[in-house]
This record gives structure tokens, sequence and C-alpha cells, in this order.
């Protein structure tokens, strides 16, 4: 990162200040609003992957939103809260290329604030209240910067009818393991078998990598999810999806795996277009998917071969409770 | 190969990158234009109007240019003869505003940034952080249009402050003070040439479009989709289309039909 971007507010911010110094030698650059760098016109997402700039910003207005319908793992109020936009990674797949206009990460510092409003919406609810986080960043993956989950984790150790789960597929669990177990927190991998992983998920962690995280956090006393979304349709699907499960399976205690989803392959139709422009010569693009209910996905038929192979093959290893179809 | 324009405003600012890139004069609607591979020279004239219009005018003409870089003099607090990248621009008239996507340092050799304020006419009241041009928004305003905020720059290099006064320009010291800024227009240029060429198509998808579309009537619609389909075609299975017979389908619906049900057919697998 050799360009910070500093919103004059949180300029001297103790979060700002920290995370300054980590980079003395970049460029600090005073801006007014955030919106100015991140929203501007005429970027070019795929450029400014290659050298992302941090821009540290101060969020006002909303902070925690209602997770959209079929995003939970069986709560009934359901949030999600992003203090960070954008990600490390470059999944080909993934949907903030589509939603934003620059690649460039936004990390909000005023955490506080968040945490405020995290417990203002669990208040108003008499049970328990999930929050998400890692809907548009990964959770962990910057968090040798940001901090956040331990500020997190402080938080939610006093809430305890509030669940937090942390959505990565980043091996930074150090401050994870660094602590005691919280019971009301759920840290979920994203997985997805190794060819998959080596072909469209760049610069994420191996698979073997993400395993061995799981495991020691298991060991450590944490729950874990595990996120089999998105599904990639491939000729070698079964064989694939197949191994995946039966690897994942040997190598975690499933009996004790919080829960597990799964969902296929789908992004709204304005994203998918922006995806094909931004990487026309992706094959998981090149694939054929078709409009389906606003959304870019495979033909019925197959979504439901699909889904059908991997729930037989899940309930191999997982028990009824803990499967959620779609997140 | 897609050319990097350079674009200056007077002839002084022009010399040291005619001389350096042995650039010579290419008649194009009346722009003062200058050409020798890989670069472009435009030298606008005075102000952000005259530097709209040319760069809109040379954009609209040559949309194979793929980035284009302001290179002039500007009046700051920084010392004379100091070579500055701009992190910001600021229509200082309207309040538009612009932030290029920098190239990462190593690229620039740590070269400092600054916010480029363009006026309508020359200032004096010097900010640090600042430094005053004429040109530069005028430039981002017409360039935006048709490129992306990281293939838009401004190199500015430093003629006037408070201890040396804008009067005392001349285009003598002009032309000695652009000496600085050349290294880093090159600088700037082979890091755009570099993304360009990693985006380069060399799989003949153009060529085997051309043929098909030169000899069997698409819409642009049409000519949309087919390409997306031949690109679609290629990336599964590595080769192109049979294209002579595609052409012989004479009809952009049929050559279509064929081209989905070749992608629907082709095999995606992944494998370690
Ligand atoms: S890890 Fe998640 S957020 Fe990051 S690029 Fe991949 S899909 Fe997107």
């Amino acid at each position: 990162m050799d360009t910070v971007y500093i919103e004059r507010e949180v300029q001297t911010h103790p979060r700002t200040q920290r995370i300054c110094q980590r980079y003395p030698n970049a460029r600090h650059i005073l801006i007014e609003r955030h919106g100015d760098v991140f929203n501007a016109r005429a970027q070019d997402f795929r450029r400014q992957k290659s050298n992302p700039a941090l821009i540290l910003a101060h969020k006002a207005g909303r902070r925690v939103h209602a997770t959209p319908p079929g995003y939970h793992i069986g709560g009934n109020h359901n949030y999600y809260f992003s203090h960070m936009l954008n990600c490390v990674y470059d999944c080909r797949y993934c949907f903030l290329q589509g939603m934003y206009q620059s690649a460039n990460h936004v990390v909000y510092v005023n955490s506080e604030d968040f945490m405020q409003d995290i417990t203002d919406t669990a208040r108003q609810h008499s049970s328990d209240t999930w929050f998400f986080s890692g809907y548009d960043c990964d959770s962990l993956a910057l968090d040798p910067i940001t901090h956040f989950v331990d500020d997190c984790l402080d938080h939610f150790e006093q809430l305890p009818r509030a669940w937090l789960e942390l959505r990565t597929k980043s091996t930074q669990i150090r401050p994870l393991l660094a602590r005691t177990a919280l019971p009301n927190v759920v840290v979920a991998y994203s997985l997805s078998p190794q060819a998959i992983v080596a072909a469209e998920e760049h610069g994420t962690p191996s698979l073997a990598k993400r395993l061995d995280a799981l495991q020691r956090l298991q060991n450590h006393g944490w729950k874990i999810g595990l996120r089999f979304d998105p599904l990639l349709h491939a000729e070698n699907f079964e064989q694939l999806y197949g191994e995946l499960f039966d690897t994942v399976a040997a190598s975690l205690d499933m009996a004790a795996v919080h829960s597990v989803s799964l969902g296929v392959f789908r992004l709204p139709k304005g994203f998918h277009k922006k995806l094909v422009r931004l990487y026309p010569k992706a094959r998981l693009l090149a694939a054929p998917i078709e409009p389906r209910d606003g959304m870019m996905t495979y033909p019925e038929q197959i979504e439901n071969r699909m889904r059908d192979f991997c729930q037989s093959r899940l309930a191999r290893h997982i028990r009824d409770d803990q499967f959620f179809p779609c997140s | 190969m897609s050319p990097v324009c350079i674009i200056t405003a007077l002839p002084a600012e022009s010399r040291v990158f005619i001389d350096a890139l042995k650039l010579r004069h290419v008649p194009l609607r009346g722009l003062r234009l200058y050409a020798a591979e890989p670069y472009l020279l435009l030298q606008t004239g005075l102000g952000k109007l005259n530097a709209a219009a040319a760069t809109a005018a040379l954009l609209t003409t040559r949309p194979d240019v793929s980035a284009v870089i302001n290179a002039g003099i500007a009046g700051g607090t920084a010392s004379q003869g100091s070579v500055n990248l701009a992190h910001h621009v600021l229509d200082v008239a309207t309040g538009r505003q612009w932030y290029p996507h920098l190239p990462p340092q190593r690229t620039v050799a740590q070269l400092s940034t600054h916010s480029i304020h363009s006026v309508d006419k020359p200032a004096r009241d010097y900010t640090d952080g600042v430094l005053f041009d004429m040109e530069a928004a005028g430039i981002f305003t017409a360039a935006s249009n048709y490129l992306s905020t990281d293939a838009i720059h401004a190199v500015k290099v430093v003629s006037d402050n408070p201890d040396q006064e804008l009067e005392a320009i001349t285009p003598e010291l002009v032309t000695q003070l652009m000496q600085a800024c050349l290294p880093v227009v090159q600088q700037l240029g082979d890091w755009h040439r570099a993304a360009v060429q990693q985006d380069a198509d060399d799989s003949g998808l153009e060529q085997c479009n051309q043929d098909i579309v030169a000899t069997v009537r698409h819409s642009v619609s049409d000519a949309h989709q087919l390409r997306r389909l031949l690109q679609q075609y290629h990336t599964l299975t590595g080769s192109m289309p049979d294209a002579p017979m595609l052409q012989q389908l004479n009809n952009a619906r049929r050559i279509r039909e064929t081209l989905q049900q070749a992608v629907q057919a082709a095999p995606l697998r992944y494998d370690s």
C-alpha cells in the first residue's frame, strides 16, 4: 500500500494515526470526503487492483443493515455491517468488482460507532440477533492493519444475546488464538476445491491453509462455520466437490461445526455485465449462464443438480440442523 | 501500439520532449500534434478552454491513445525546478475535481505529489501542498470522458514561488526547467505501456470477428453479441471457431446460435 488517503475528519483519530504509522513511506494525502476518491467516475477497477490505495474514513449514516432475504444461519434477526469496503483478494466471481467503481480499500476507523449501532440494534430485539461481518470485504485479511477483530470481540463479549459471524478466507487468525473463544462468535470460512482456488480465487490462501486455520480455531474452542459459496459448475463438478467435502470432513470435527451453508454462483445482472467487461477472458464468466429473477446464474437444471449432489454428499458428514442451503 | 500522449500548453514546454523523443509534426484537424512511436505530443495553447478543446479533439480522432500526461510549469511554495505529480486536480472556477489513480512509488522514483489548482489567471497566493497551473483541469475535464483516472496524469515543474516571481519566467527558463519532467513522463509512459501490453489481445479474435462482420450483415447489437460469443468460445476451447464455416451460414442469428451451441458444449474443467 503506497498511497493512503486520509479523510480530514479522522485525521487525528487514534486508529488513523496508528495505521499511518505502519506506512511511514507511503504518500499520505488529505481529502475532504472519501466518496470523492472512492466513488469518482471513470475509474478502472482492474488497473487499481494491481496497486490499490488505502482510504481511511469516517462512516456516517447507517452502519448496520438488515441482510437480504436468505442470508442467515437460522437466526430470526439478521444484520450485516462493513467496517471496510473491498478486499485484498481477487476472486474472479466477487460481486464487489461489480458493485464498486474503485478497487481501493476503504477502512472506516470509527469502529466505536459501529459497536454502538450494533448494541442499539441488538436491543431492539428480545431474542438473539445475528451480525454478519465480511459482506463487503474479508473480515480478517486486513486485520493486522485494522485490528478490527479485537475491537469487535471486546464488544461482543459484553453482548451475549448478539451473535457475530466473521466471514473470511484469510489465515490471519492470531488475534483469535490469542484470546479465549467467545460462545457467541462463529468464524466462517469460504471453501472451494483447490483447483478452483487456484483458478478463480487469486491471491487467497490455499484450501490446505484454510483447513489448517479452521483446525486451529476449532481446537482453540471457537465455533466454526463452513461456507461452500459460490459453488462453481464444471464438467468435473462432482469429483471436485465430492473430494472437497470428504477432505474437509477428514480434517475437522464435523459434529462440532456450528453451521454449513452453500450457494450456487449468482450475480446481479448489472454486476455480471461489468465483470465481463473487466475480465472478458475469465473462464468462469465464459461458461454458459442465464438471467433468472434479475440474477445471472446457471440454468435451473444444472443448479438443481449441483444442489442435490452437494446436499446428499454433505449429509454423509453433517446433521440436518447444521445445514443452511443458501446464505 | 497504443500511444501515450504528452500534453503541453506552450512551445517552450514542448521543446524538450520534441527534441529528446525525436517527435515530428503530424497534421490532424488543425491540432499542434507531434508524433514518434510510442508517443504523441499535443500542444494546446494557454488556458483551460484551449486545453480541453484540443484534448477532446485529439481523443475523438485518436481513440487508440491509451493515456495522457499533462506536463508543464506551475507555481507553488516548493523550490524552483522541483517536479511533482498531481494527486488531485481542482478546477478552481467550477469546483470540479479529480483524483488520478497514482502509479506505484517505485515506478516514479518516489516523486512528491501535490494538489493542482487550475486557475483562469496567473495566481500568486502560494500555499503549501498546492501548485497553480492553467490547463490541468481542462485536460482532465476532456480526457475523463475517454480514459480512466489511472490513465490521466499531470506532471508539473515549479517555475515560480514566493522567491522567484512569475514575471521573471522566460521561454528559455521554461525549456530548461522542463528537462526535469522528461524522465518522469517517460516513467509514467512505461508504466502505462506495460499495463496495456498485459491486456493486449493476441488470440486472433479481432481478426475472426472482422472477417465475419465484413461478409455477413450485423447490426451493432449483433456485432456486440458475436464478439462476446467468440470471446467465450476462445476462452473455453483455447482456439478460434472456423470463420469460413460461420460465414457460410450467411445470417447473424444463425451464426450466433451455432456459436451458442458450441459454447454450451465446450467443457469447463478445473484440474489441479
Ligand atoms: S475473498 Fe470474498 S470479498 Fe475478497 S475478493 Fe474473494 S469473494 Fe471478494
